[in-house]
């Protein structure tokens, strides 16, 4: 009897089509997240650079010794980066004054974030914004990745010389 | 002969089967359109930060404090590629990585505007002002193409008139400019794939602070050439 059962299962067609769809739907929509994910990461860098763009030429020409890097961040990155979806209080900034001599090489992979050091008219500096990556479904990305306390994170950089024509605070 | 027919009416007739076939038809090109996403990023991600170190780059010249380009702020000029293009070492190589200058190319030029006839009064209808490079500088490491601006670099006079043909000559302008020009090579993240490696060329214009030509000191390298 139980062979006849058995038997008859081996033999049945139905469902076999949803047994396969079933088994590789889950690779074909692996695939198409993946792809989505990639396609989402390259999207944040892009908004990182750009705001970096922004903040370092925002840095360049304002004369604000006073501020904090949150302020700085809550009132010229925030607007931006809220308009992309992206968190602004998950950005870190870090700017350091650089000597004009020597190369800046040493500075490749220095994290600067967490220095606030806007220095003075002509001085020259190097600005850093970082965000925190999430990996969902794989840690594959097109960017520029950073290690820092055991976290991934989005890196973007930039060189300015402040403003010649500073007044105020800013001139020094 | 009937045992054939029957067995290929049950394949023809059997639907078991047809879902792999479809993914298996699928799945290559979902792959595909995965790396074509990475491939596409990766150039995105480069064109953009080499524009953006580039146009640092001129900012950088173009507010120099003394109008007198020394060789450690262009060092430093220079070097803005390597710190805004961190992941260029991919295309160059893992030794540019260690090295300083890396493998890309960057010139810098200075072009003030003179009057001519020379020493004409500004007052004189005839007085006009022309462009005229000063100087230019070249370094190059690994790239076959190095775009240096020539002596004779068009720049559009102020008397010329703005058209389709003078537009995409040059600059116009008053105040002296400062250019900055990098080259680099791209090659494809999948180098196997059907992308060519290819050099990109990119510069940036800018202004200089109040008018003022930004000269270079003195350099007796052939990577500094000035002009009559």
């Amino acid at each position: 009897m139980l062979k006849q059962v058995l038997q008859t299962f081996k033999n049945a067609q139905r469902g076999s089509t949803t047994v396969e769809f079933a088994i590789l739907v889950i690779p074909f929509l692996a695939t198409m997240f993946a792809t989505i994910e990639l396609s989402y990461k390259s999207f944040v860098q892009t908004a990182l650079d750009n705001n970096l763009y922004v903040a370092a030429s925002q840095i360049s020409i304002t004369g604000f010794d006073q501020d904090t890097p949150e302020k700085f961040i809550e009132e010229y990155v925030c607007v931006d980066l809220s308009a992309v979806l992206l968190r602004c209080e998950d950005v870190e900034i870090g700017v350091k004054k650089i000597p004009t001599s020597g190369r800046l090489s040493q500075y490749r992979d220095q994290s600067i974030v967490g220095e606030w050091d806007l220095g003075c008219s002509y001085d020259a500096l190097l600005v850093e914004l970082n965000y925190p990556i999430k990996d969902i479904s794989h840690p594959i990305a097109v960017a520029d990745i950073v290690y820092r306390d055991g976290k991934k994170y989005y890196r973007s950089r930039g060189v300015v010389r402040r403003e010649p024509l500073l007044t105020g605070p800013g001139a020094c | 002969m009937l045992t054939r027919n029957i067995l290929t009416w049950k394949i023809r007739g059997s639907e078991a089967g047809s879902v792999s076939i479809g993914f298996a038809l699928t799945i290559p090109i979902l792959m595909s359109v995965f790396f074509a996403v990475a491939e596409v990023s990766y150039y995105n991600m480069n064109t953009r930060r080499a524009q953006q170190a580039v146009d640092f780059a001129a900012e950088y010249l173009s507010r120099d404090d003394d109008n007198l380009l020394t060789d450690e702020e262009r060092w430093l000029a220079e070097d803005i590629w390597q710190i805004v293009n961190t992941t260029s070492f991919i295309n160059t190589g893992g030794d540019a990585y260690e090295n300083s200058r890396g493998n890309y190319a960057r010139s810098f030029s200075s072009i003030e505007f003179v009057r001519t006839p020379e020493g004409c009064s500004p007052e004189d209808s005839e007085c006009n002002l022309a462009p005229k490079m000063g100087w230019s500088f070249l370094a190059s490491q690994g790239i076959d193409a190095p775009k240096r601006r020539p002596c004779d670099q068009v720049v559009v006079p102020n008397q010329k008139n703005l058209d389709e043909n003078s537009l995409p000559q040059g600059s116009l302008g008053r105040g002296s400019l400062v250019i900055a020009d990098f080259t680099y090579k791209y090659k494809p993240f999948f180098e196997t794939g059907p992308l060519p490696e290819i050099e990109n060329h990119i510069y940036s214009i800018r202004a200089t602070r109040g008018g003022d030509t930004l000269d270079h000191v003195p350099d007796s390298s052939s990577q500094l050439v000035r002009c009559a």
